[in-house]
């Protein structure tokens, strides 16, 4: 009996451990069944979910296009560079340290302690340094300092080109010039890297990747001859120094092509030094710092008599006069309103006089042009009518945009209020009309190339990548007949040869061109002594290759007159011009 | 002659069915080794996956985890081959001195250990960090199953019954929860439960037993809000994804991840920091990142065999003590695998127990080790089964 029960017992316990085994192995079978589910079932949402989390997309920089002068020379470039920059939190003596730095970095320590200061977790210290400089700075092994490449933009013409290039923010977007009217074709399109990074930023060797890389931008080939440039630019900075004006811009077209071969200015200011460039800044108030400016393309002067050109042009193309026809009694005082001369507001009310007094005469319309006589020059204009006129003056491109590939060109202006009687002679005589030195130029070099108007341009033609070459088309116009160009170029080397430009001579070459000499207008509205004195001509006159133009602005009042000021500096300019296009002489010898 | 015939009859089917037996328990055992040994390596694959960005971070090492674990595998390994060979009834002389020394231990790491993430549950000894809570579940198993049946005959008074285990339950587990870790104490009560269950006491006993300790563990969990969160935040853990949530969040994506075949082994993505404790709580989701749900499912399978050879261990067992101990020791191991793996899995709360064999730690591998060596010494002295 006991036996029996003995027996049984164990068997009892043994229904229990095996009650044990089926509920363990039944657990386990049911984690299975929610294996199944999340690594089968819910996968693709989980899974896509979690790598969601791990995926980081970053930007990849394409270089930034190259630009080019005609020869192939480097006017702008992307290098790498370090930027060097620091953990505040981890920098343990600051003050140390600032001074440390500050003196590698050409950074004032004070500035630096600041930064290193702040309760941020990043700072830059300098950015896009040379990595030279990264390091000696990273040799120092101070704690907190980091550097990580950036690319940075150089200017290796400094700033002779610096008036055609313009210049890129620190973050490489264009600001000015070139860079800026260009900056999508130069910036080329931003690549794109996916992978799966850990949680602390690092990429998992094993992730996945997908990377689109960057296309670089395209390079720009210009119509610039850099060895000319840098003449150009020294002929104004001595043209500063002999006439003490506050500016001087001059600019060379290829008469053929519209391309501008140089386009300088001074003062000068270095692209790459970004901060000493302010858009607001007055130099008269802060010599250090430098306004960008680029008169050529954006200021507007009355340009005097160099206007004449047009009006002369006009009335030869009308057939209303021809170079020999004779004004009679052509006087040096003309009152297109009784009494004009005498009220206190002379010129702008119907008084007009030449720049020098002279007998009056019978004149033809050469002697008129050649002797830049503004009574006589109103004389021809009345033969056209303001509406002839306003219409030449419009088709040689005053007035509107010339179109050449810069930023924020100005369209100057035709400045003819209704009801306004007199303004037509003015604007014969290159006033009450507002124009760049550009489309100065540009009308001259219609002039030299028959007739035809080209748009002046910088950018011959764009390089991609994969070394694809894209010409920029030109826009042209016939501005007057083949006839009248001729003739008008005849005009012009009798200016220089006998008339108000003899300054503007180049040895071995017949040149030709005009003076320029606009009062400026005063802040109270009326015009005063002060000047600005241009000239713009053309060389060789056998079959005119260049043009050029030149403007001072503000010259001291020795050399108030285009043909005292500016003069010399175009004939500086359009000798090397002519010896750096290779044009053969054409002057008799002797 | 008649009767010499038939003693040489019975003496030939006695040898037969030794051998027949011995060839059974052989087998019994050759499969616990078998399992053993493949988790083990499996564990020791998946730690160094796991492990080695964070080695690298933490120790500039990538094998630093690795060659711990390593070291712990060679000691494991003695330990096995030591316990396999010691008859297990042995372990009844030194139950109660092996008890003493364990209350001795869980004092100790109460006094001395340090805090480390708001517990004590390591003394440092030798370079190595020694856990005793892992011995105290070998500790429950054998003192409980020891005192069992000592008092066998007596079981049918609730008394003798109750006051043996509420004692080495009540002051072992508590010293544990005091360290405090509720995961560890929860598997020395299903360890003292499937003693319990195993030994000759009455049913309705146990059944009362096991609705005093349900209930009480139900108050104690519910009486709290906090607690209630932290039990039942496992059900969606999309609530507090950046806190309570987080860890589970990422067992999922690392999961999912793997799906049906892995990603490889050493690619898994979890590994680089996403996932914490992957190389030891979290380990399974490494497998099943790195492995798949083949890789997983295997796992599964291997703790399947492990609960399957214990329950043969124990219903084969010579007498109660060594069913007591084998079903006590198999509830452990395995329980502990699938309160793991739950975790991992989402269908249980997280409580930080590793899984056995394979999550990095060398105190629990030693002692499952040392388990797994006295499941083969009771499985070879094992007889068949009545019929």
């Amino acid at each position: 009996m006991a036996a029996t029960k003995a027996a049984a017992k164990p068997d009892r316990s043994r229904v229990r451990v095996a009650a044990i085994g089926l509920g363990l192995v039944l657990a386990l079978l049911g984690l299975g069944f929610r294996l199944f589910q999340v690594q089968v079932v819910q996968a693709e949402e989980l899974a896509g979910q979690g790598l969601d989390q791990r995926l980081v997309t970053r930007d990849l920089a394409p270089q930034r296009g190259k630009i080019y002068d005609r020869n192939g020379e480097l006017l702008a470039m992307t290098v790498e560079a370090q930027s060097i920059w620091a953990n505040p939190d981890q920098v343990e003596e600051p003050l140390w340290v600032a001074q440390q730095i500050g003196g590698l970095l050409g950074v004032d320590s004070q500035e630096l302690l600041t930064r290193l200061e702040s309760d941020r977790d990043f700072v830059y210290l300098k950015r896009q340094v040379e990595p030279g400089v990264a390091e000696e700075i990273l040799g120092l092994g101070v704690r907190g300092i980091y550097t990580h490449p950036e690319a940075t933009r150089i200017y290796p013409a400094g700033s002779v080109a610096a008036h055609v290039t313009g210049f890129v923010d620190i973050d490489g977007n264009g600001q000015e010039g070139l860079e800026y009217i260009y900056d999508e074709s130069l910036r080329g399109v931003p690549g794109k890297a996916v992978f799966e990074r850990d949680l602390e930023g690092r990429i998992i060797p094993q992730g996945m990747t997908d990377i689109m890389p960057a296309v670089p931008g395209a390079d720009l080939n210009t119509t610039i001859d850099l060895p000319l440039q840098y003449q150009t630019q020294q002929a104004c900075l001595s043209a500063l120094e002999r006439t003490s004006a506050e500016s001087c811009w001059v600019v060379v077209l290829d008469v053929e092509t519209g391309g501008i071969l140089a386009m300088s200015g001074a003062p000068v200011f270095d692209p790459q030094m970004r901060q000493t460039l302010d858009a607001n800044c007055d130099p008269a108030e802060d010599p250090t710092c430098h306004a960008f400016k680029n008169f050529i393309v954006r200021g507007v002067y009355e340009p005097g008599s160099t206007q004449k050109l047009i009006t002369v042009a006009a009335a030869l193309e009308e057939g209303e006069v021809k170079t020999g026809t004779v004004f009679s009694q052509v006087a040096d005082i003309l009152e297109l309103r009784p009494d004009a001369c005498r009220s206190a507001d002379d010129e702008l009310f119907g008084c007009y006089q030449d720049f020098e007094e002279h007998e009056t005469a019978n004149m033809t319309v050469a002697e008129i042009f050649t002797r830049s006589s503004n009574v006589g020059t109103i004389l021809i204009a009345d033969t056209l009518g303001q509406d002839r006129l306003v219409s030449y003056i419009e088709r040689f491109g005053l007035g509107s945009q010339t179109g050449v590939d810069y930023s924020v060109e100005a369209p100057g202006m035709l400045n003819f209020e209704a009801g306004c009687e007199t303004c037509w002679a003015s604007a014969a005589i290159g006033y009450s009309v507002a124009a760049t030195p550009l489309q100065m130029a540009a009308a001259y070099a219609a002039i030299g190339n028959d007739g035809v108007w080209t748009a002046p341009h910088i950018v011959a033609s764009t390089t991609d990548v994969d070394g694809n070459e894209e010409v920029a088309g030109l826009e042209t116009r016939k501005v007057v007949s083949e006839e009248t160009a001729v003739l008008m170029q005849q005009l012009l080397a009798n200016v220089v040869d006998e008339g108000t430009g003899q300054a503007a001579t180049v040895e071995g070459y017949r040149v030709g061109g005009k003076t320029g000499t606009a009062n400026k207008l005063g802040e109270d509205g009326r015009y005063t002594e002060v000047t600005r004195a241009s000239f713009v001509g053309m060389a060789p006159m056998s079959d005119p290759k260049v043009v050029v133009a030149v403007l001072i602005d503000a010259p001291s009042y020795r050399y108030r007159t285009g043909g005292a000021a500016a003069a010399p500096v175009f004939a500086q300019v359009m000798e090397q011009a002519l010896h750096r296009l290779g044009v053969s002489p054409d002057a008799p010898v002797g | 002659m008649t009767a010499s015939v038939t003693s040489i009859a019975k003496v030939r089917a006695a040898a037969r069915s030794r051998a027949e037996r011995l060839k059974t328990n052989n087998r019994t055992a050759t499969a616990l080794l078998v399992l053993g040994v493949v988790l083990i390596v499996i564990g020791l694959g998946a730690t160094q996956s796991a492990s080695s960005v964070v080695a690298i971070d933490q120790a500039e090492d990538r094998f630093y985890f690795f060659k711990r674990q390593l070291i712990g595998v060679g000691i494991g390994t003695i330990a096995l081959l030591v316990t396999s060979r010691i008859p297990y009834r042995v372990y009844r002389r030194l139950a109660l001195p092996g008890f003493l020394v364990t209350v001795a231990l869980l004092v100790a790491v109460l006094v001395l250990g340090p805090v480390i993430g708001g517990s004590q549950r390591w003394l440092p000894v030798a370079g190595f960090s020694f856990q005793p809570s892992e011995l105290a579940k070998v500790a429950v198993v054998i003192v409980l199953a020891h005192l069992l049946e000592k008092k066998h005959r007596l079981l049918t008074r609730f008394g003798h019954f109750v006051v043996p285990v509420v004692f080495t339950v009540g002051v072992i587990g508590g010293l544990v929860i005091l360290q405090p870790d509720l995961g560890t104490t929860i598997i020395i009560g299903a360890a003292a439960m499937a003693v319990i269950m195993a030994s000759e006491s009455p049913l309705r006993y146990v059944l009362l037993l096991t609705i005093l300790v349900v209930g009480a563990a139900w108050l104690l969990a519910f009486s709290d809000q906090y607690r209630v969160d932290r039990i039942t935040g496992f059900l969606n853990p999309w609530e507090n994804a950046s806190g309570e949530g987080y860890q589970l969040i990422q067992s999922y994506y690392a999961l999912s991840n793997g799906g049906l075949f892995g990603v490889g082994l050493g690619a898994s993505r979890a590994r680089w920091f996403y996932l914490p404790n992957a190389h030891t709580d979290f380990i399974f989701a490494i497998i099943g990142e790195e492995a798949g749900l083949i890789g997983g499912l295997t796992v599964i399978g291997l703790y399947v065999v492990l609960a399957l050879a214990g329950w043969a261990v124990a219903a084969r067992a010579p007498d109660r003590f060594g069913r007591m101990v084998a079903a006590g020791l198999t509830a452990w191991l395995t329980f502990q695998a699938i309160v793991n793996i739950g975790g991992v899995l989402g269908v249980m709360p997280i409580t930080g127990i590793a899984l056995p064999f394979v999550s990095f730690g060398s105190t629990a591998l030693i002692v499952a080790m040392a388990s797994l060596g006295i499941l083969v010494n009771i499985a070879q002295a094992g007889v068949p089964p009545k019929t």
